[in-house]
């Protein structure tokens, strides 16, 4: 017995370090459980493995293994685990980092020891602005992005005067902030706004004053539980009923599905990637479908994207050598399944298309993900920032 | 009022109106966190967990059995209060007489085995609950609108409160339970089942909160974390309302409602705050309140 287990164990000794020398780690870092997992977590970890699954099993000769952790939301745990990663265990690149705060942690880590971390859902606009490296991608979309297709197409309808219910932390101001710039631009007003603290119940309060305002539309500027609990109620309160417009631009196809479509009527937001929106969409997301039993989130999906590519790049350039995969990266369009038109660009940002989408209505819904009617394709440079407006030191202005 | 706090009159009683439906979904929670610290003299903090559980119930026998709204009201809180009793019998019991402290932690521990197991079963988007035909729309009140549904909480918080200070202070079955509180082995000399009272306590807190939970499904998100954030809120009520008094208890949840609701006209960011600056203000002016039993 005891012979077993010591030939075991001296095995495992062998075995361990060859293996690592073999295997090209890449390394999926998200919440696994917290409210953002919803549309990271474990889809994105699926995503991941449908690349490795197209890409094929090896890269540069080198298996390709997928690690996995779970950050809890937490910006120092997230920075813990990428300094793990990089520096002890050869991880070749970090993906995904679900919310900004950790994102842009990592991105930090990253820099210094020049190793890429490509990024699919944090949305912060800072991330390809003030704080940018050579060596972070930010898959999806940003702030600036998610928030000017809907003011566009908006005020193309009519809308004259907003109210905003916002989240009281960086990310509803960012949103806030932009899309009252674009709200100007159209020439509309701001009629009024009301803050809530992160995690708020009740929205009774906001909705009432956003009711009484009069205002066209009511833009939820808010994530995760209070952007379901604040669309829940608004539907409660007739927001939509009573004619007023409901803009959420950050909302993901699993999180209207877990709303319900007698709740989500009307809701007009932005998408990275509408599931239904062709056939290569389509067949990529029932692929996905039969692994998660949901519809991806446009965050996912930019997670499959962004491992294919990465793994294109260092095949293709023969080295793992950040400075040049990630230059092979910018110098390439980027498209598959998901992305179309992508550019990657020297602030960081994936300039692609991008989708303004309405919730159909519960009697029109030919199937239970059949969620949402893309109203129009917003290519990527009308989407995203010009370069020349960018803040990101990296660009040449 | 209106013009000292130089606000029109229909939002200052639009708030005041929103503060009373607060308030009573604040009592409903308090009242069985209530009665199972004041009978019990355990610190649940399982409360929320089984608040989760009504909603999840309700939920669950509407998706797998095709239930609806109105049975599940009545289901659901019977099968969560039947899993408090089962919890009672196999683990709350062996920590009476102890510190309180033992069977806060136990309960914290069984809230999150449940809270988390649920969240890897599940995930955290939460699912869609409709509330029933019958309750939805919105009455014009003429200084605001208020979804009928609303005012249906504000009804059945009213009526079970009213219901469970009659079933615990004039009820024979009411003074068996606070007997075998007050005095557990004379009340056991007596010939009555202190310990079958005493699991039936503990299921009625449980069953409360699932009820709270089923009528919160409609409208706010039904998912594995939703009592957490809500269970500090209504520690705080009960500790204003003195630990353990059914109508102190009911009368703190509609003060701190209203007090939420005018809050948020004068100080909107503060409205969150608004409870605990009134437990503060409770524990330093009459520390002994808080001791003040059934």
């Amino acid at each position: 017995m005891l012979k077993t287990i010591a030939t075991l164990l001296t095995g495992l000794a062998l075995a361990v370090p060859a293996n690592a020398q073999q295997s090209f780690k890449v390394g999926v870092l998200t919440d696994m459980s917290g409210p953002v997992s919803t549309y990271s977590g474990a889809g994105s970890v699926a995503a991941a493995e449908l690349a490795i699954e197209d890409f094929g099993p090896t890269v540069l000769g080198r298996r390709i293994e997928l690690v996995v952790a779970d950050h809890q939301m937490k910006a120092d745990v997230a920075a813990g685990i990428a300094r793990q990663w990089y520096e002890n265990d050869g991880v070749e690149v970090i993906l995904d980092v679900a919310v900004s705060s950790a994102a842009l942690a990592v991105m930090e880590i990253s820099a210094v020891v020049k190793k890429p971390v490509l990024l699919s859902t944090a949305a912060s606009s800072t991330i390809n602005g003030s704080a940018c490296t050579p060596y972070a991608a930010q898959w999806s979309f940003d702030t600036y992005a998610l928030s000017r297709g809907v003011v566009a197409a908006m005020a193309a309808e009519g809308a004259k005067s907003w109210f905003f219910i916002t989240s009281d932390y960086a990310f509803g101001q960012d949103l806030e902030a932009d899309m009252r710039n674009f709200i100007a631009e159209t020439g509309g007003e701001v009629v009024g706004r009301a803050l809530h603290p992160v995690n708020t119940q009740d929205f009774a309060s906001y909705l009432l004053q956003a009711q009484g305002s009069g205002a066209d539309v009511v833009v939820l500027a808010n994530s995760g539980g209070d952007l379901v609990n604040s669309l829940k109620q608004a539907n409660e309160f007739g927001i939509s009923a009573g004619g007023q417009k409901l803009a959420v631009p950050l909302i993901s196809v699993p999180q209207l599905k877990a709303l319900g479509a007698g709740a989500i009527q009307g809701v007009v937001a932005s998408n990275g990637f509408v599931w239904n929106h062709d056939d290569a969409t389509q067949a990529w997301s029932e692929r996905f479908h039969a692994k998660v039993g949901t519809m991806p989130a446009d965050t996912q999906a930019a997670n499959y994207s962004a491992l294919l590519h990465y793994l294109r790049a260092v095949e293709a350039s023969g080295t793992t050598d950040a400075d040049t995969v990630m230059a092979h990266l910018r110098a390439h369009p980027i498209e598959d399944a998901v992305v179309r038109g992508g550019v990657l660009r020297a602030n960081g940002s994936l300039e692609h298309e991008l989708y303004l989408v309405e919730a159909n209505p519960a009697d029109q819904m030919t199937g239970e993900w059949d969620l949402v009617t893309v109203l129009r394709a917003v290519p990527g440079a009308d989407a995203f920032r010009p370069l020349a407006q960018s803040a990101c030191p990296l660009v040449a202005n | 009022m209106a013009d000292i706090l130089s606000m029109p009159l229909p939002v200052l009683m639009g708030q005041i109106t929103l503060g009373l439906v607060t308030g009573s979904f604040y009592a409903l929670l308090g009242l069985g966190l209530s009665i199972v610290f004041g009978l019990l003299h355990v610190i649940n903090f399982a409360h929320g967990a089984f608040y989760m559980l009504g909603a999840l119930a309700a939920w669950m026998l509407a998706q797998f059995l095709g239930i609806s709204y109105w049975p599940a009201l009545l289901l659901a809180p019977l099968l969560v209060g039947l899993m408090g009793v089962l919890l009672e019998k196999t683990m709350v019991k062996q920590l009476y007489g102890r510190d309180p402290l033992y069977s806060l932690l136990l309960t914290l521990g069984i809230a999150m085995m449940l809270e988390y197991g649920l969240l890897w079963k599940y995930g955290s988007a939460g699912m869609a609950f409709a509330p029933p035909p019958e309750l939805t729309g919105a009455l014009n009140l003429g200084f605001m609108i208020l979804p009928v549904y609303r005012g249906w909480i504000v009804l059945c918080s009213v009526v079970i409160c009213l219901a469970v200070w009659t079933l615990v202070h004039r009820t024979p079955l009411g003074r068996q339970m606070r007997a075998a509180t007050e005095k557990p082995e004379l009340t056991g000399l007596f010939g009555i089942n202190v310990p079958q009272l005493r699991s039936m306590t503990f299921g009625l807190g449980a069953a409360l909160a699932a009820l709270a939970g089923v009528l919160a499904a409609p409208i706010y998100q039904v998912s594995p974390i939703m009592g957490q954030s809500l269970l500090i809120p209504v520690f705080a009520v009960i500790v204003i309302g003195g630990m353990g008094s059914v109508h102190g208890t009911v009368l703190a949840a509609y003060g701190i409602g209203l007090a939420e609701g005018i809050t948020r006209i004068v100080f909107p960011e503060a409205a969150a705050l608004a409870v605990y600056v009134v437990m503060v203000a409770v524990l330093l002016l009459r520390p002994d309140h808080r001791q003040r039993r059934f």
